[in-house]
């Protein structure tokens, strides 16, 4: 089952590359939840935590009225077994300033249990006229 | 300067994702991943 997990997260950040922003609700069940309250991104946020799909768009429209774009790179997607790993790194675009945020990079180990799968490509989240982003 | 951030999905039934959290680290969410 895990790998199939791992497809499900691969096609949702394969839309995203697409900038398809229709596939990856299909794959968000209804009620998700979506947990940033360990993202230090969180203080840019109205709220910790997002719930439903409503919720993940509201989330959205809160990152991207602050940044114009929001640039990230799948590093690699991680069978964890029960969960999915995705590795990403990111860059923001003030909207105001058109600058890249400055914020640290993190480095870190991996974890020699973890199984990675070959994953590297790369998009860009701005706020488009896409339904799904628009008030 | 691309920033590190890591995501875990679980929860994932009859294809999709119930649970999505996020992370300013790799190693964070590994943690949290219980690896």
């Amino acid at each position: 089952m895990s790998r199939e997990n791992v497809e499900v997260v691969r096609t949702i950040y394969d839309a995203a590359a697409r900038r398809d922003s229709d596939t990856p609700f299909q794959l968000y069940a209804e009620d998700i939840v979506w947990d940033m309250s360990k993202a230090r991104r969180a203080v840019l946020f109205t709220r910790p935590v997002y719930h439903g799909q409503d919720g993940v768009r509201q989330a959205w429209r809160e990152v991207l009225s602050v940044f114009g774009d929001v640039d990230f790179e799948v590093d690699e997607l991680i069978d964890l077994g029960e969960q999915v790993l995705a590795t990403l790194r990111e860059r923001e675009v003030g909207r105001a300033s058109g600058a890249p945020s400055r914020r640290p990079t993190w480095r870190s180990g991996r974890s020699p249990t973890a199984k990675s799968s070959d994953c590297r490509y790369s998009t860009t989240v701005s706020r488009p006229s896409k339904p799904w982003l628009s008030e | 300067m691309r920033m590190e951030i890591g995501a875990v999905y679980s929860g994932i039934r009859d294809g999709r994702v119930a649970i999505l959290r996020l992370f300013s680290s790799w190693s964070g969410a590994l943690e949290t991943a219980g690896h």
